[in-house]
């Protein structure tokens, strides 16, 4: 029986070796993403046909296929006038002459590197290769490192090997394939395979993931235009406060650019994909000088957006109680502010325009739908929750500049700078605390508990 | 058959004990200890890891020697015995006065970190004027430094998300507060955790003597994005401090024409 | 036959089981054969209902054990294709979401608590062993006893039922924490899981209180002549003390589910502060989608009563393995346990410290931490009644005559593993350490130790060792070793290096740890562990052949196959209705073995000389 017994457990072990030493490449293969239609254009008739025909459909799927590549090999087509100026948006980071995509200073770039691997630069430094330790969501980084271990035994590692290996970290930028690895597996289950805010967890967010396909994106500084490079950036990196979205400052400064890189090709493929649609509505036929037509026109938009940036000439002034007070009239005023219409008369969010109700069911709804087709409801200011940040900047171009994608207005011609500077004030000030003591208010639930 | 099994037996406090004397270097160890009271947590754990490890390996190989030596193979009948009074006795009360001794040597240390009566009370931050505050939520951290006035919950706050700055070889004091559900405060280089409680204002002191990049963990299952919610623990020296400062106030106050 | 249906025709007729004097004899055993119905399903046979919970434990266990594989493969390789999950998730390409995640390990923790250890150790083993180990015929109560296991029946629909509703199961984690659990907006698992969990975990405690109050009574008023309380085995005294344990903690449990399921149903506030913001709701307020809900209460005041609870039925889950662990070293060692009073004294130290220690969950919860050094140091004394036993347990097979045989191999193990989880609670215990090693992966690695490692190696050896009793027949031991073997590598490959995981600071709960900096490099680590988990995880397939093969085809044995001295193998095997067909009279304790006395190694309780 022992012979039985050692028999079997042997192999059970040499099973457990064995799955051990598979190979990386072995080890469950990385899941392959579709690309898919939005639900707009493969929407359905009333007479229970497709909008439009399959056919058409599975040219638009083509189209975008060709102009945007798949999740596994996402890729820009190249225009032909771009070939003049070198303006290659695969390598965003060595774009040059697109004032939308930017230029990210490689400077900067480097830095953020050298801090974000210092663990794998000091472990490369001194020579503990098994604790240079690559992400699994930098895929292409991990090749290439692997490619560089493979090709230099543990012995033959000199400094030039050192200095190689520094390199490979400190001047990494992710491929967009890498960046699309990085958003499968940090971004998807919420914003959805094409960035349609529809991936497995979005339905139980409240507000929704952003759907990128439209092109509007709400917190921006370029008021209604296609968002800039540094707009995206900054989401990504303070996250929306009051949502779901997240900071992913935990990512390096290239990663994040990467992703910004791959949230534009979605953001874009979403835009060609919506113009063909409309396109084929009016026409009814599409050719292929439609399609680049309507990706050079989406381009454009995105490479003018720099020029659209809103700035304030001149100094933030200091919130004061007087000028906190002059926000208060403003605030109050149905013929210029007029913000307590919806905002509510104390900045609560229940202001009266922003309510209605329904006729057939009696019950009372909210007045307005944002682009996306969901209920919206005026900011609750007395939170101190701002999505698009609580800098007075930040306030200042919400109100000055509306927002995109929902009914907040720009402000009324009548509104000064400075009268907006009130306003701004005002609206911060309302999710102040009462500082004589710790007792309740909005966001501040007691008095801290005695220890 | 008895080789086998009390091999098997014996084979735990041998792996045990080697996979643990092994484990610093497999980077399986307390990461790098910055806070002022992290060498006293980490000294407790180690006190309390002989003790156990002396028991474990007495034990065990008792164990195993038993299992070895006391087959039925043996002629005879076993021991007939129904226990010792003495034995009882003696292991009754030396495991008493160990675990005894256990618990009275962490009670300083767990005193200093968490009693409020022993949180710095004369330096620049204190319980009632704390560095910052820093705000929980699903699933993000957000700092809130005092503006000019040096009070918190006033219009001219800054605000930051993710990116908690401290001044090196100072006592912090900060308030901790959730938004929603319960997250937890930690940072495992400072050796220290705190949940967030909703409804609450928790004040939590340290003192990191490293400068440095650290991870804020939240370490409360907070949502579906619990494993997301992370944050940074900057520790720089009191000059960059406040030049640090000095930027998220230049920054809070921009008018749009520099990034961002 | 209509006449008497009910039961079987007894000396006295008029007697129904249960209402017999102790040790009744039942002298006509040529009774009805009842239908299958009334055999396996509507039974008030004790046995029965034991193998009920067992048969219903052990397919939970499954459940469970493939979450946590599921749980595993994620850890090791995060965001891949889940085999056999992967058509849940089309958009991520078969990967799972997070939220399914926090799903699963809320799930695998409850069902392993409640709806396999609880009921395989009490409801199982209780049920089946309480009267045969006593010598009574039956429960004091067969129809409560009965409705023990009908009432999980409800748990059983409920806790299913949640694995198909919108949102997915409850995802806030085992402890089920407020207001992540509370509040509807809070957590995808938050919307109707939340309530069938309640609802599952409310029904599991009805049952488990009848069982309760049924053990107590019986093991109280219904010992064989001459059993006195001291001369009881120390599974009875291990099952009687878990049973008190469950009187008096679970109201506190059943209290607070319906706390919790008023705040969620009701729009009451006992576990809501005021003004909280949850996914842009605040509870309490008007507003438009909000729930207009009281609010004002104490996030902390569950924990204090969900652990008050969960405390307590930590030792639920150890004490009756602690009582089977004795008997069987005891039976397979050919000694008497070593120090039985200690070991009964013990015992009761255990369940009565077992009630101050519940906040030692609580140490960075923000509860007054002066509180915290009290719990701290009534937390490391319950160490000692343990160390007791464990000295004992060694001191019972020192000098002995030991039989490897399967059980005693488990109950070995039982002992080697409940030395590493108890001694690794003592960091657990100690306030300053556990401020860093709260929630951490050491936390894992202590109670997969105990219950894993322990208790249901204990249950393994349980059911090896009384297998004859329940099916006449004895299981494989060829393949019982095997199982053994392997079982006990690979689980000690899974949770050990587990400990030193939590050194590294990582935490608990986390779908993805990877992208933090700190625990980046612990990946092929985790890697290490789900294969050696999938690895123990297959290795079950032993035991679930072993366990139907022998069920049917095992070899058949007399009363007595290990020679054990206790009231059980007096019984015929298996124990037909009534369970015991002669007289019985107790002259002893029930580990007289090796005896200088006699002939023979052991001295049977009925024996008289």
């Amino acid at each position: 029986m022992s012979l039985r017994l050692s028999l079997v457990a042997t192999t059970g072990l040499a099973l457990w070796v064995g799955a051990c030493q598979l190979d990386k490449d072995q080890k469950p293969a990385r899941p392959v993403v579709h690309y898919s239609l939005s639900a707009a254009t493969t929407a359905l008739g009333d007479d229970g046909e497709p909008v439009i025909p399959s056919s058409a459909q599975a040219g638009i799927e083509g189209s975008l296929e060709m102009l945007f590549g798949t999740p596994q090999d996402p890729q820009f087509q190249l225009l032909p006038e771009w070939k003049d100026d070198g303006f290659d948006p695969n390598w965003p980071q060595y774009a040059k002459g697109d004032s939308g995509s930017g230029e990210v200073d490689p400077a900067e770039l480097l830095e953020d590197n050298k801090l974000y691997w210092r663990r794998q630069l000091a472990a490369i430094d001194a020579g503990l290769w098994d604790r240079v330790f690559v992400q699994d969501f930098t895929p292409d980084l991990r090749a290439d490192w692997n490619d560089l271990c493979a090709n230099t035994p543990v012995e033959a590692r000199n400094d030039e090997f050192k200095k190689a290996a520094r390199e490979l970290f400190e001047g990494y930028y992710p491929k967009l394939s890498a960046s699309a690895e990085l958003y499968r597996q940090h971004c998807l289950h919420c914003h959805g395979p094409e960035g349609g805010g529809d991936g497995p967890t979005a339905p139980f967010l409240n507000p929704r993931p952003r759907d990128y396909r439209h092109g509007t994106f709400k917190f921006t500084a370029v008021g209604k235009s296609v968002p800039r490079r540094e707009d995206l950036y900054r989401i990504l990196d303070e996250g929306v406060t009051g949502t779901s979205m997240p900071s992913f400052r935990r990512f390096s400064r290239a990663q994040l650019e990467g992703l910004v890189d791959y949230v534009r090709l979605l953001s874009m493929r979403g835009m060609v994909e919506r113009s063909l649609v409309a396109t084929y509505k009016e026409e009814e036929t599409l050719t292929s000088g439609d399609t680049l037509d309507a990706y050079a026109e989406v381009w454009e938009k995105w490479q003018k957006a720099d020029s659209k940036v809103l700035t304030y000439n001149g100094e933030v002034p200091a919130p004061t109680a007087e000028t906190i007070a002059k926000g208060r009239e403003l605030f109050m005023d149905a013929k210029r502010g007029n913000c307590y219409s919806c905002h509510g008369p104390e900045g609560r969010g229940d202001g009266a325009s922003a309510f209605a109700l329904d006729p057939e069911t009696g019950e009372v709804k909210p007045t307005y739908k944002d682009d996306w087709g969901n209920e919206i409801l005026p900011r609750n200011l007395r939170l101190g929750i701002f999505r698009g940040g609580r800098r007075p900047i930040d306030i200042y171009r919400r109100i000055k500049y509306g927002i995109a994608g929902g009914p907040m207005p720009e402000a009324a011609a009548s509104l000064s700078n400075d009268d907006i500077w009130h306003l701004v004030h005002y609206v911060g000030s309302l999710s102040e605390r009462p500082q004589h003591a710790k007792a309740a208010d909005h966001g501040d639930a007691h008095a801290p508990e005695k220890h | 058959m008895r080789y086998l099994f009390a091999l098997l037996l014996l084979l735990v406090p041998i792996l045990g004990v080697w996979t643990f004397v092994e484990a610093d270097r497999w980077q399986l160890w307390f990461p790098e200890n910055v806070s002022s009271f992290g060498g006293e947590i980490d000294g407790l754990f180690n006190l309390i890891m002989y003790m156990v490890a002396f028991t474990f390996i007495v034990t065990e190989v008792a164990l195993a020697w038993f299992v070895f030596k006391y087959s039925a193979n043996r002629p005879g009948k076993g021991v007939f015995t129904h226990g010792s009074h003495k034995l009882e006795m003696i292991w009754t009360a030396i495991p008493a006065v160990a675990l005894l001794f256990i618990a009275f040597s962490q009670m300083e240390t767990w005193a200093k970190v968490k009693f409020e009566s022993n949180f710095p009370k004369t330096g620049e931050y204190t319980k009632e004027k704390p560095i910052a505050e820093l705000w929980a939520s699903q699933f993000d951290w957000r700092v809130r430094y005092p503006g000019d006035d040096g009070v918190i919950g006033t219009v001219d706050d800054l605000e930051r998300s993710y990116e908690f700055v401290v001044p090196v070889d100072t006592d912090v004091v900060f308030h901790l507060r959730s938004r929603d559900v319960i997250h937890s405060f930690f940072v495992p280089e400072f050796r220290l955790k705190q949940d967030a409680l909703p409804g609450h204002t928790i004040p939590v002191w340290f003192r990191a003597e490293k400068e440095g990049i650290y991870d804020l963990v939240c370490a409360e299952l907070c949502g579906w994005g619990h494993y997301k919610m992370s944050g940074r623990m900057t520790v720089v020296s009191k000059e960059e401090f406040a030049k640090r400062m000095a930027e998220i106030k230049a920054e809070w106050y921009s008018n749009g024409k520099e990034q961002g | 036959m209509s006449t008497h249906t009910t039961h079987a025709p007894h000396a006295t007729p008029h007697l129904q089981p249960g209402e017999g004097e102790p040790g009744t004899v039942r002298e006509h055993h040529d009774h009805h054969e009842l239908g299958f119905l009334r055999k396996w399903i509507f039974s008030v046979d004790h046995k029965v209902i034991g193998l009920q919970f067992l048969f219903s434990g052990l397919v939970f266990l499954a459940l469970g054990g493939l979450m946590a594989m599921a749980i595993r493969y994620q850890l090791a390789w995060p965001w891949r294709p889940m085999p056999g999950l992967a058509w849940m998730f089309p958009a991520t390409g078969g990967a799972i979401s997070p939220e399914f995640y926090t799903m699963l390990f809320t799930m695998h923790g409850t069902i392993m608590i409640f709806f396999v250890m609880i009921p395989l150790l009490t409801g199982a083993f209780g049920n089946f062993l309480i009267p045969l180990m006593i010598g009574a015929p039956d429960m004091a109560f067969p129809k409560l006893n009965m409705f023990g296991y009908w009432t999980m029946i409800p748990a059983f629909f409920f806790i299913l039922l949640g694995f198909f509703v919108e949102g997915g199961h409850a995802a806030g984690g085992w402890t089920s924490y407020p207001p992540l659990s509370t509040i509807e907006a809070a957590a995808p698992g938050s919307l109707t899981g939340q309530t069938c969990w309640l609802m599952g975990l409310t029904w599991v405690g009805v049952s488990s209180m009848m069982g309760a109050v049924n053990y107590v009574t019986t093991i109280v008023k219904m010992r064989a002549p001459g059993l006195t309380m001291m001369r009881l085995p120390l599974s009875i005294w291990g099952l009687m003390i878990t049973s008190l344990l469950q009187l008096f903690a679970l109201p506190v449990l059943t209290a607070a589910s319906i706390m919790q399921l008023l705040d969620r149903t009701m729009n009451t506030g006992f576990f809501t502060p005021t003004n909280l913001l949850v996914n842009n709701i605040t509870p309490d307020s008007f507003a438009y989608g909000s729930q207009a809900a009281a609010a004002g209460g104490q996030p902390l005041l569950w924990q204090h009563l969900f652990w008050f609870y969960s405390h307590p039925a930590v030792y639920i889950l150890v004490l009756p393995a602690m009582g089977f662990t004795s008997d069987i070293l005891a039976v397979h060692a050919r000694k008497p346990v070593f120090g039985y009073k200690p070991m009964v004294y013990s015992m009761s130290a255990i369940a009565g410290l077992g009630f101050i220690v519940w906040g030692h969950h609580m140490f960075t919860s923000g509860m007054n931490p002066a509180l915290g050094m009290t719990f701290m140091v009534s937390t490391v004394m319950i160490a000692l009644p343990s160390a007791i036993k464990v000295f004992n347990w060694l001191g019972t097979l020192w000098g002995g005559r030991i039989h490897l045989r399967t059980p005693m191999l488990f109950a070995c193990a039982f002992v080697s593993m409940f030395i590493i989880g108890g001694l690794s609670g003592i960091w657990m215990a100690a306030t300053p350490v556990d401020i860093y090693i709260h929630d951490t992966y050491i936390v894992v690695a202590h109670f997969h130790y105990v219950v894993f490692a322990g208790s249901l190696f204990a249950i393994f050896a349980a059911i090896y060792h009384w297998f004859p009793k329940m099916f006449g027949r004895l299981m494989n031991e060829t393949m019982g070793k095997i199982h053994f073997v392997g079982s006990f590598i690979f689980t000690n490959m899974t949770f050990y290096m587990m400990h030193q995981l939590g050194v590294a600071g990582l935490m608990r709960r986390t779908a993805d740890p990877y992208a933090y900096d700190v625990y980046q490099h612990l990946q092929p680590i985790n890697e290490f562990i789900t294969i050696s988990a999938f690895c123990m995880f297959a290795w079950q397939i032993f035991f679930v052949v072993n366990f139907f093969h022998s069920m049917f085809w095992g070899k058949r044995v007399g009363r007595n196959p290990w020679n054990a001295a206790s009231l059980e193998w007096d019984a015929p095997s298996p124990p037909g209705h009534g369970n015991f067909d002669k007289q019985l009279e107790v002259y002893r304790g029930a580990y007289e073995f090796s005896s200088p006395e006699v002939a023979e190694d052991f001295i049977p309780q009925t024996r008289k000389i």
